[in-house]
């Protein structure tokens, strides 16, 4: 069931610009809250409303923001994270394309909140429409006097900057994002201490998705218990959902927080290409675990895909039709991490290249009866020792996809490892062949 | 200050300390790469994973600072396991050429290798191929494979030296240290990285395929070579057989001590241990026959320079007699040569040479100006007599327009050291001029006598750095060839003089001389 | 040295940042605009206006993939590798890409007007395969239409 809460102004012509943001009702939240709320009724508002971030590992929000001390002399950030990179998930850019007001009134209420007088937004180097839009956003709002010093009249002032990732996935775990604002490699940081306490140019600092701050205007708006209602007990709101693979309407879909994955797949997203079967479902971006087409029968929400051994990560459901090479799709994903590995810890930066190594050698018909353990080991081995969760996010589709099509990693061919015994290279893409 | 407990051992420590540093402590090892006491922490090896009471996952102790009432575990199964891997994602792609390595012996892979790794490699795939011998400059080399990306070396530019020389560049396995494309590597301080890097990806082309590091024995001494005083290891090797163009010294290495060097000392000390085995080194007593100065046994050479004192004393009193003591020397030398020169012959012609030049190059890391070891010890002793001072310029004076007739002089000229090209310190004089120092230098051209002396690392001494801080050192090796240390030949000439030199008299004094404790 | 950015665009990237070395990927990024690649003059030009060592400034030029060492074809195309596109068939845009070029990827062609390079995830998965041209997005793309936009690309 479709509900447009998040994405109303989407199909609105030129709905990105401010004219179709203020028709709609846009920053009359803004005014309303710099009138007449302080910025602890703004906190407790979005504690209430169970709204949890939808960057990926679903931390509840206003309780990120009470990490943040109220007595540092220090000045405070609050960092966009809109370097939206993880394979299957495209949400972020649609709403800076479609909606960027959204996320720029969010990023006000929400420093306003915290207490911070600077905002940056990281936007994917890559996103250049996206980027253009923002930019331009930031630009009418400043001219209308959202934005800048003394906001709308009121003693508060914010300034919000654009800073332009480069290409590198990991530039958008949070403190690889603040390394890279403060210029330097993505190379994410010991925690502790937290960002929240010694972030940005050591500085208190909030990292928040795209997505998450987009829904505060709503939550400030409508209220706490109407957003709570949305989704489910642990978590309040819709989820951008965004589907791809071997699924006929591939693209974003505004859902309630624990939609049923089959119901998504058949409804929204027409079902699967060519009438096939399913074989698996990575239900929420490359780094959450696979689903094999047994355990599709699960509600789309954090808690049930965690206790399920996979997460709801970004959201991003990426649909694998019978007859993809399972082979082949992980050795993809193991690229990507590797590729994107910051090189900086030993586990992830010899672990991610050993698995491509391991799994390259399957695929050239050289495997052995131990690869499927060694794969698992060494994967085993990554997670948990790494400085940040990439180690762990490359470790999970090992993990899984080796455990649960293990047939697929053992010498010889295997069910959907293309044509003959002889010429040994399956296709990531089943489809055609 | 919180309490914690590491393996069943107790400890408070100050807070702020990390795991590691209280574990050190307790003398317990946690095996490290990237940690270094002197660098801040990076977290990144990820091999000083410990069990952590309440804490589900492994915790780097490098990167964990200590909270009262912590209960640490470093030998369970789960930290011995988490080892073995991060060993094993090392191994894989290292090429394990210890036997050619130059660092085999003191790397810490190879170390933790036989310690915990697992024997049987299940590698089957292809290992990198990276830059083998690689010159980062006029000292380093570069070996990429060996490489393990602690960024010891890195955050040893960025955070001591001040410049941040190197980079690793790129990114995920294809990371690799380097300097700026084309820029070569050259810093007062370079050495260190090779002593800080855990592994043989830095070595010394210097010190590289001289010794096998199991072969040389240690000692421990204080570098000569400016005021700061920096405590080093003298790393030499005894035995001819396996000594390589005769030299007995391979290295100084710094010798950790937070009050005055910390980890580090620059290259012109480090470099300095060529100066005890060089070709300049005077090894045998030298006495002058026409134009010629020849070798003599000691016997000869001190009677002959009691004869010219004693000739001296009696024909032009004390005051024909003159002693100029370079600020090299140890207390200890000093004393000797006060209590036999002022005490006992009555001479007051005494100075101390060797100016400090005030256009010499001084940085806030550690090369002081002062390019002298023991300006500050000869200046507690009171060198120079009290209420008739003789400047070094008034002794030189004297010694110029034939006033004085004997001129003996100890100790090197740290001049020499630094600029081999520079001036003689001794001016031209027609008198007797008698040299005890360790290294030829220009003014032999002009010595009747010169009497070989130790250098610091051959004998027992105390020299006081440019803070006051007291640093004892005993003698590392035997002084080269038929060289004594300093105090002997004095005390060999008292003899020769009719004046005991009893040990006490320059022996010093507990309450003024206490060493400053070292750490 | 060579001046890359006038004095006013420095200032105003410098104004977003407490501190000079925060600017640099801003300035990194407004040089590649300017020239299409940073090279090893831009390198220490922006170390310069940072007050940076160049072995820092090679550090970022290196990590990050976009910002381009050698100069590259009049059009970049990236081809989208990551899983949704894989699914759906990258590998034969890919593969079509470097037949119709004659280039592998990382390569320009002999006339220096396409640069071939993959990407990674493009977000553009509901969009698969999809392919990139400097700063445009094209999908999901098939060889054909490929070969019709690489057309009008010549053209303009
Ligand atoms: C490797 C890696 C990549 C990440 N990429 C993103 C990203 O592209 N966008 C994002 O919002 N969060 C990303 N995250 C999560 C962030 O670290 C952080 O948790 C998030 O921005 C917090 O925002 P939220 O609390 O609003 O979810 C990533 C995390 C990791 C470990
Ligand atoms: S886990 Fe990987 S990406 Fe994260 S810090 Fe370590 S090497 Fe870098
Ligand atoms: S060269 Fe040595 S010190 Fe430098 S990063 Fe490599 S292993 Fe560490
Ligand atoms: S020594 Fe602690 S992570 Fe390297």
């Amino acid at each position: 069931m479709i509900v447009k809460v998040l994405t109303r102004n989407f199909d609105k012509p030129d709905s990105h610009t401010l004219a179709v943001y203020e028709a709609g009702g846009g920053y009359r939240t803004l005014r309303k809250v710099l009138e007449s709320w302080t910025p602890e009724q703004v906190v407790e508002e979005v504690k209430a409303s169970n709204l949890r971030g939808r960057g990926g590992a679903g931390f509840p929000t206003a309780i990120k923001w009470g990490f943040v001390p109220k007595d540092s002399p220090k000045p405070k950030y609050i960092c966009v994270n809109a370097d939206e990179g993880e394979p299957g998930t495209f949400k972020d850019r649609h709403i800076m394309e479609q909606d960027p007001h959204l996320m720029v009134e969010g990023t006000i209420l929400s420093a306003y909140a915290i207490g911070v007088q600077t905002a940056y937004i990281y936007i994917r180097g890559e996103f250049v429409l996206a980027g253009e839009r923002t930019e331009a956003a930031i630009a009418e709002a400043y001219a209308k006097g959202y934005l800048g010093e003394n906001i709308l009249g009121s003693s508060y002032s914010l300034d919000i900057h654009v800073h332009y990732g480069a290409g590198s996935y990991i530039c958008g775990e949070e403190t690889a994002l603040i390394e890279s604002i403060e210029g330097k490699k993505g190379w994410p940081r010991v925690k502790p201490p937290f960002p929240a306490v010694e972030g940005l140019f050591g500085c208190p600092t909030v990292v928040n998705n795209v997505e998450t701050l987009a829904n505060v205007p709503l939550i400030l708006d409508k209220g706490a218990a109407w957003f709570a209602g949305l989704g489910t007990e642990k978590s309040g709101g819709t989820k951008l959902f965004t589907i791809s693979g071997h699924v006929n309407r591939p693209g974003l879909y505004e859902l309630p927080m624990g939609t049923p994955l089959l119901e998504m797949i058949e409804e929204q997203a027409g079902g699967v290409t060519g009438g096939k079967k399913i074989k698996a479902v990575i239900p929420g971006g490359a780094s959450c675990p696979v689903l094999a087409a047994h355990e599709l029968d699960i509600k789309m929400d954090f808690n049930t895909l965690m206790a399920a051994g996979s997460m709801l990560g970004s959201g991003g459901v990426i649909v694998l039709a019978e007859g993809t090479s399972m082979l082949a799709a992980l050795l993809n994903l193991e690229r990507f991490f590797a590729h994107e590995s910051c090189g900086q810890c030993t586990p992830c930066r010899e672990g991610t290249r050993w698995i491509v190594q391991i799994l390259e050698r399957i695929e050239r018909g050289e495997g052995t009866a131990g690869d499927p353990d060694t794969l698992i080991d060494i994967a085993e081995h990554m997670a948990g020792r790494t400085v940040c969760p990439l180690g762990e996010a490359a470790a999970g589709p090992v993990k899984s996809f080796v455990k649960k099509f293990r047939d697929e990693f053992l010498p010889g061919p295997g069910p959907d490892a293309g044509p003959s015994g002889t010429e040994h290279h399956p296709q990531v893409a089943g489809q055609d062949g | 200050m919180p309490t914690i407990e590491i393996d069943g051992k107790i400890i408070t420590v100050e807070p702020g300390l990390t795991v590691i540093q209280a574990a050190d402590r307790l003398g317990i090892h946690i095996p490290r790469f990237c940690y270094h006491p002197g660098l801040s922490p990076a977290g990144s090896c990820r091999m000083c994973m410990v069990e952590i009471e309440k804490i589900p996952k492994l915790q780097t102790a490098c990167t964990t600072p200590v909270v009262n009432g912590m209960v640490v575990r470093t030998d369970t199964e789960a930290v011995q396991d988490a080892r073995r891997s991060i060993l094993e994602y090392l191994l894989i792609n290292h090429p394990i050429d210890c036997p050619i390595c130059d660092k085999s012996g003191e790397c810490l892979l190879q170390d933790y290798y036989t310690e915990y790794a697992r024997y049987t490699s299940r590698f089957l795939e292809t290992r990198w191929r990276k830059r083998k011998v690689f010159i980062l400059g006029p000292t380093i080399v570069m070996d990429e494979e060996r490489c393990v990306l602690c960024s010891r070396c890195v955050r040893f530019f960025e955070e001591v030296s001040g410049v941040r020389r190197l980079g690793i560049f790129q990114r995920g396995s294809e990371a690799y240290l380097s300097t700026y494309p084309g820029e070569v590597l050259e810093d007062l301080y370079c050495g260190n990285i090779v002593d800080i890097c855990p592994v043989g990806a830095l070595t010394d082309r210097d010190f590289r395929f001289n010794q096998r590091v199991w072969m040389l024995k240690r000692g421990h001494s204080i570098c000569p070579f400016c005021a700061r005083g920096c405590n080093i290891i003298v790393d030499f090797n005894e035995d001819s057989d396996i000594q390589v163009n005769d030299s007995r010294v391979y290295r100084f290495r710094p010798r950790f001590n937070t009050k005055v060097n910390d980890y580090w000392m620059c290259d012109t000390g480090r470099y300095g241990y060529k100066s005890l085995d060089a070709a300049e080194r005077i090894r045998e007593p030298l006495l002058r026959e026409g134009k010629r100065l020849i070798p003599v046994g000691w016997d000869r050479i001190i009677k002959r320079a009691a004869l010219r004192i004693r000739e001296t004393l009696a024909s032009h009193g004390p005051e024909g007699v003159g002693v100029l003591v370079h600020p090299t020397v140890a207390c200890e030398t000093a004393l000797a040569t006060r209590e036999l020169f002022v005490e006992q012959l009555g001479i007051r012609n005494m100075s101390t040479g060797f100016p400090v030049d005030p256009s010499a190059f001084e940085d806030a890391i550690l090369i002081r100006r002062d390019r002298a070891p023991n300006r500050r010890g000869l200046e507690m002793i009171g060198m120079v007599p009290k209420g008739e001072d003789v400047p070094a310029g008034q002794l030189a004076a004297g010694w110029a327009t034939g006033r004085i007739k004997l001129l003996y002089v100890l100790g090197d000229d740290p001049a020499r050291f630094h600029n081999p090209q520079g001036p003689s310190p001794i001016p031209a004089g027609e008198g007797i001029l008698i040299l005890q120092k360790s290294t030829a230098g220009p003014e032999d051209a002009r010595a009747r006598m010169v009497l070989p002396a130790a250098m610091p690392a051959e004998e027992d001494g105390t020299f006081v750095n440019f803070e006051g801080r007291v640093q004892h050192f005993d003698a590392a090796l035997a002084p080269l060839g038929e060289a004594l240390p300093a105090c002997e030949i004095l005390r060999r000439l008292g003899e020769a003089l009719k004046v005991e030199l009893h040990p006490e008299c320059w022996r010093l004094g507990q309450e003024t001389w206490a060493p400053s404790s070292s750490s | 040295m060579q001046q890359i950015l006038s004095k006013n665009e420095v200032q105003e990237l410098l104004g977003r940042y407490p501190n000079k070395e925060a600017a640099l990927m801003p300035v990194l990024r407004a040089i590649q605009m300017k020239e299409g690649h940073i090279s090893k003059e831009a390198e220490h030009y922006a170390a310069a206006i940072l007050e940076l060592h160049p072995s820092r400034v090679r550090e970022v030029v290196a990590f990050y993939s976009m910002f381009r060492e050698k100069p590259e074809g009049k059009h970049l195309i990236l081809v989208c590798e990551s899983i949704s596109c894989a699914l759906l068939g990258s590998e034969t845009i890919l593969e079509h890409l470097k037949k119709r070029l004659a280039i592998g990827v990382g390569e320009t062609t002999a006339d220096k007007c396409f640069t071939l390079e993959t990407a990674e995830c493009l977000a553009c998965c509901d969009q698969a395969p999809s392919v990139m041209i400097n700063d445009e997005l094209f999908g999901p793309v098939t060889p054909e239409e490929l070969d019709g936009i690489l057309e009008e690309k010549m053209k303009g």
